[in-house]
């Protein structure tokens, strides 16, 4: 596993303002970072050698963000973070769809950053490791079990339908990403359910399980529009 | 009124042959000679004549002059045959008799004249009437037309049925070109070499063509129109082959006077109405270019003060001086983005450019992503629900209604305490869902109860932050869901907004039967 620290950091982005704040922001956390102003130059810095995680803006001189993250994704699984000032929820979806790790709207705080790097540095970590189906999971108050199936919140069992928990390990083994609609449906229900609502309404009921106020979710976080993520710290 | 497709004018014909006159005259007069022969011993010759009047008055009210003058020959003739010494001959022994003939001539022809004098009168009066009633007809049709566009079409159309024929619009723009505006029938068209008759027309303002001196051998009249700052002309092509007689002339100049007035009407009421859009779109320019002045400089003042400050003197600051400059830069940036964002919610709301994206959601994810939403500004958010059915789900884009759910729920954190908690209430009905949130804060001016949800009213104390477009966002939201949001001061104080939304039918895979829903209840959370 690389150590979060000293990660090497591919900052994708055009803007020079932006490339300052970032660069002085990562440096100062101890990350390596390399810097491409477009799609080009961060075509060769991938191939050169590959960082351990992407920091890229969407409106590229030289093209779409997305058309580089689906060209990545046919040949790397290097986690990507978007970062861009096209807020609307299609403009995420199709980001997440496309093979983003996660999505930042422009503008965000530096903390909000860091909490993604180091998310999508770790997922990108378990991802390797093999035993990653027998961790045992513990996100907040939440303890996941997965190979005796159990889930506790503050140490009391749970009891959930098939459903619920295969969605709920979905979550915690994403935990800190987002998932969009279609990717859950996909996962959890296997391919053919497209009803966003059937989603929703298992989510509700897991949220009556599990969170202590369902209408003031703090694990469960909805992201509006785009799906579901789970709060990691 | 002249409902017959015959026209409302009178044409000039050449006279009618009046065959009908002169046997109807001769009739009359041989059964005056037999009823005169008949009663021939009581009656005195002077009586006889006197009943020869009677024939020439009714040939002269019936069929006019002419007739009458026969009649009155002919009265002559059978009298002198039929009752003048020596009988049965046109000869007079006694010469008196030729004074009797003439008196009786003169009487005939003077009848007759009379006659035909109040003829024609009664047939004027009666065709003015007509005419009248017809423009009466055309003034009001005129006046109930509130599209101003229509208004060329009803002119023609009446056009038509006032003289029949064919009719067209024109109009002569400032630099000489002349355009058709509209014609009755649809596609009709003058000749070609008409148009010239018709651009003297409208640039002399004198009517011309068939009917008048100026090129009286075009098929059409042309009647000029004027509208203020533009001119223009009618063309009529008359059903008949006659040009329209000088009686005509009055109803043409009318129809001309009132049609120029409506055009000139609808242009004013285009005019106006465009300039009132011109006036609306100014004043919203105007507002947003102040809000935008005002409420985006003061937070960018402060990032570039405390920014410059933290720069050039950074130095001389201790600590607390230091965090306190870039709390400041942070906050205000802060504010700065919720108001771009709200600034662009509402132009793409506006633009129309959001279809909405109509899902099944649980109220109660809207609450809790809105009320995750603003955990940062108000970390104590004091909110008692009251929803009917904890897994009540409403049909809404949920994107859309998150916007709703957020202003509201923010504007009512502003004033919500422990003891006095935010309510939500959701309320389903058969086919529509009635939610309400409401607070115990100072309420709702008297009287702006509506003007709260336009754009860049506040009802917010001075320094208090807020775009003023919030609840706008609300009401553009709610309205492209064809729902109704409402605003309302408490019996016990504080305001309350109510949103109604149209619900269809809950989809089968998540009917009640489907989903055990846990009874009603109230949770109290902070």
């Amino acid at each position: 596993m690389t150590d979060s620290t000293h990660a090497r950091i591919l900052l994708v982005e055009d803007e020079t303002q932006m490339r300052r704040f970032l660069r002085t922001a990562l440096n100062a956390r101890d990350f390596d970072v390399i810097e491409a102003t477009n799609a080009r130059e961060a075509r060769l810095a991938v191939t050169g050698r590959p960082p351990d995680i992407i920091l890229l803006d969407l409106g590229l001189p030289d093209g779409d963000g997305i058309d580089f993250t689906r060209e990545l994704r046919t040949w790397s699984q290097l986690p990507i973070i978007v970062l861009s000032a096209r807020g609307r929820e299609d403009d995420k979806v199709m980001a997440l769809d496309a093979g983003a790790d996660d999505y930042l709207t422009k503008p965000f705080g530096v903390n909000e950053l860091l909490a993604r790097i180091r998310v999508a540095l770790r997922h990108a970590a378990r991802a390797q490791s093999r035993n990653d189906q027998e961790t045992i999971l513990r996100i907040g108050p939440l303890r996941l079990d997965p190979v005796r199936r159990e889930v506790r919140i503050l140490d009391q069992p749970v009891t959930l339908t098939p459903l619920e928990y295969r969605l709920l390990l979905y979550l915690a083994q994403n935990a800190g990403r987002v998932l969009t609609h279609q990717l859950i449906l996909r996962h959890v229900w296997g391919p053919g359910t497209s009803q966003t609502h059937t989603l929703r309404v298992c989510m509700a009921q897991l949220r009556h399980k599990i969170e202590p106020d369902p209408a003031h979710p703090r694990i469960l976080m909805t992201e509006m529009g785009v799906g579901y993520r789970m709060c990691d710290d | 009124m002249n409902n017959s497709p015959a026209s409302a004018i009178s044409h000039d014909r050449p006279n009618p042959t009046e065959a009908p006159g002169y046997v109807a005259s001769l009739a009359l007069v041989t059964i005056t000679t037999a009823l005169a022969y008949w009663g021939r011993h009581w009656l005195t010759q002077p009586d006889l004549v006197m009943l020869y009047l009677l024939p020439i008055m009714g040939v002269a009210y019936r069929f006019g002059q002419g007739a009458a003058l026969a009649t009155s020959a002919f009265s002559v003739a059978a009298f002198d045959f039929f009752f003048v010494h020596p009988y049965f001959t046109f000869s007079v022994s006694d010469s008196q008799y030729l004074l009797t003939f003439s008196i009786l001539f003169v009487v005939g022809l003077v009848i007759s004249g009379l006659m035909t004098r109040i003829r024609a009168q009664e047939r004027d009066a009666r065709e003015r009437e007509r005419q009248t009633d017809a423009l009466y007809q055309f003034g009001r049709e005129l006046l109930s037309t509130l599209d101003p566009g229509k208004v060329p079409d009803l002119i023609l159309r009446h056009a038509c049925r006032l003289f029949g024929g064919a009719t067209s619009l024109w109009r002569i723009e400032a630099e000489g070109t002349l355009t058709l505006t509209a014609a009755n029938p649809a596609g009709y068209q003058p000749p070609e070499d008409g148009l010239a008759v018709i651009r003297w027309c409208c640039e002399q303002q004198q009517a011309a063509g068939q009917g008048t001196p100026v090129f009286p051998d075009v098929a059409f009249t042309a009647l000029p129109i004027t509208t203020g700052r533009l001119a223009g002309a009618i063309t009529i092509r008359f059903e008949t082959r006659h040009p329209p007689g000088k009686g005509a002339r009055p109803l043409l100049d009318a129809f001309a006077r009132h049609a120029s007035l409506a055009l000139d009407r609808a242009r004013l009421g285009e005019e106006a109405e465009s300039a009132a859009v011109r006036v609306r779109t100014e004043e919203m320019r105007s507002t947003l270019l102040s809000m935008a002045s005002h409420d985006l400089r003061t937070p960018l003042a402060s990032i570039t003060g405390a920014g410059t400050t933290l720069r050039d003197e950074g130095a001389t600051l201790d600590n607390n001086e230091h965090a306190e400059l870039l709390e400041t830069i942070c906050t205000e940036a802060e504010r700065m983005e919720r108001l771009i964002t709200n600034l662009l919610d509402m132009v793409r709301l506006e633009s129309g450019s959001c279809p909405l994206r109509l899902e099944w959601i649980p109220f109660e994810e809207l609450i809790g992503a809105a009320r995750v939403q603003l955990a940062k500004r108000y970390p104590e958010q004091p909110i008692t629900m009251t929803i009917e059915d904890q897994a009540a789900l409403i049909h809404v884009d949920p994107v859309l209604f998150e916007h709703v759910v957020v202003n509201l729920l923010e504007n009512a954190l502003k004033h919500a305490t422990s003891d006095h908690p935010i309510t939500w209430k959701l309320h389903m009905e058969s086919n529509r869902v009635v939610i309400r949130i409401g607070d115990r804060g100072p309420g709702i001016p008297p009287g702006m109860e509506e003007s709260i949800f336009e754009k860049f009213v506040r009802n917010a104390k001075p320094g208090v932050p807020g775009s003023g477009l919030g609840l706008a966002i609300c009401r553009s939201v709610i309205q492209a869901h064809h729902g109704t949001i409402h605003a309302l001061n408490r019996p016990r104080g504080g305001a309350e907004f109510r949103i109604e939304l149209p619900q269809p039918d809950l989809p089968a895979d998540l009917l009640p039967a489907a989903n055990p829903d846990p009874p009603a209840q109230e949770k109290h959370t902070a």
